[in-house]
């Protein structure tokens, strides 16, 4: 009984210093570190891959997407070719974090103008 | 008895795990309390380490332990690849300025302004590890000033521990010793170290704890000299 009591107080004081986290990451930090050590396009991928499913996952949780994630998703699709993808992700960012404006009102005009441009060829 | 050795083993994780109060995390950080930051903006670091590889990787650990923190983290490579295009400079060059461009052309409440100190594999005779050492400073985009900044180094020793005797054993030590100095990774080491310098960082705006941390009692280091 007593042994029990104190796995109670044991269990109480390793929840009390390790809380939940606030997001999902996925494997965000190892994906982006691979593209990082050697960019190539499988990398590239993995990494989309790795930010779809944070949204994915912070979905099914019921919890907000991280900061940056929607943003960051946009901007590796550019990257990846997939532009015409991306200006939707930036509108996420900041109906998401109002914070985002400035910075993604910039990356909207600058998609806009490549993907013009890119429709032009 | 038996009840009173185990309370004896448990007592002393109680006060491992919990930090012995000394400040209040207002009287230890109070512009944090005062700016009330949202936006933090990370800058690529300054590298003085030897290791050119080392900004891109540090990287790749810093936004997700600020995020939890209950921050709005700027996408860092977003960031970067606009700070290119607008032909800003490196932040070398940025980090005796005024952080104000960044309230201006990004929104940044706050500027994170990061040093890598140290990034280092030392092999010694029967022994190797792995070291990084970070200095953090936080600034107001607006008045400049420094709202919270922390230093720290992380060693993780890598010698290989084998015990045995004579030349050969010694032999063996030192091939151990290289190996798993060698596949030690420094971003592991890199997350200790972010986690230990964010441990007392006061809760953001979207941190549950946000706005009453601030009479939790905190330990502060006291400012420690840089090693090297």
């Amino acid at each position: 009984m007593k042994n029990f009591i104190l796995f109670f107080i044991l269990a109480a004081l390793l929840s009390g210093c390790a809380p939940p986290t606030l997001y999902q990451w996925d494997d965000y930090s190892d994906t982006l570190y691979s593209l990082k050590s050697d960019p190539n396009a499988e990398h590239l991928s993995e990494h989309i891959e790795s930010l779809e499913n944070i949204i994915k996952a912070s979905a099914e949780k019921n919890q907000q997407v991280p900061p940056g994630v929607y943003a960051e998703l946009g901007y590796w699709l550019g990257k990846a070719g997939r532009g015409n993808e991306s200006i939707a992700f930036f509108q996420l960012e900041m109906q998401t974090y109002p914070e985002s404006k400035i910075l993604m009102d910039k990356v909207i005009a600058q998609a806009n103008a490549s993907n013009k441009k890119g429709a032009g060829k | 008895m038996r009840y009173l050795l185990t309370l004896a083993l448990v007592f002393p994780l109680f006060l491992s795990a919990c930090v012995p109060p000394t400040m209040s995390k207002k009287e230890a950080y109070p512009g944090m309390y005062d700016k009330k930051p949202v936006a933090l903006l990370v800058l690529s670091p300054v590298n003085q380490s030897t290791a050119a590889e080392a900004k891109d990787y540090f990287l790749t650990t810093i936004a997700i332990p600020l995020a939890e923190k209950g921050y709005y983290v700027f996408p860092i490579d977003v960031v970067n690849d606009i700070m290119r295009m607008d032909g800003l400079p490196d932040t070398e060059l940025l980090i005796n300025s005024h952080p104000r461009p960044f309230k201006d052309r990004f929104g940044a409440d706050a500027v994170l302004y990061i040093v890598i100190n140290q990034w280092d594999t030392n092999y010694y005779v029967v022994g190797g590890n792995v070291t990084v050492g970070i200095g953090y400073t936080l600034k107001d985009t607006v008045t400049g000033d420094v709202l919270w900044s922390y230093s720290q180094t992380q060693v993780i020793d890598t010698s290989g521990g084998n015990q045995g005797g004579g030349i050969a054993g010694l032999v063996v030590a030192l091939i151990e010793t290289a190996v798993k100095t060698a596949t030690t990774d420094y971003v592991p080491v890199a997350r200790q170290v972010n986690t230990v310098a964010l441990g007392a960082f006061p809760a953001g705006k979207y941190h549950p704890s946000y706005g009453v941390d601030g009479e939790d009692r905190v330990l502060v280091p006291a400012p420690k000299e840089e090693a090297k």
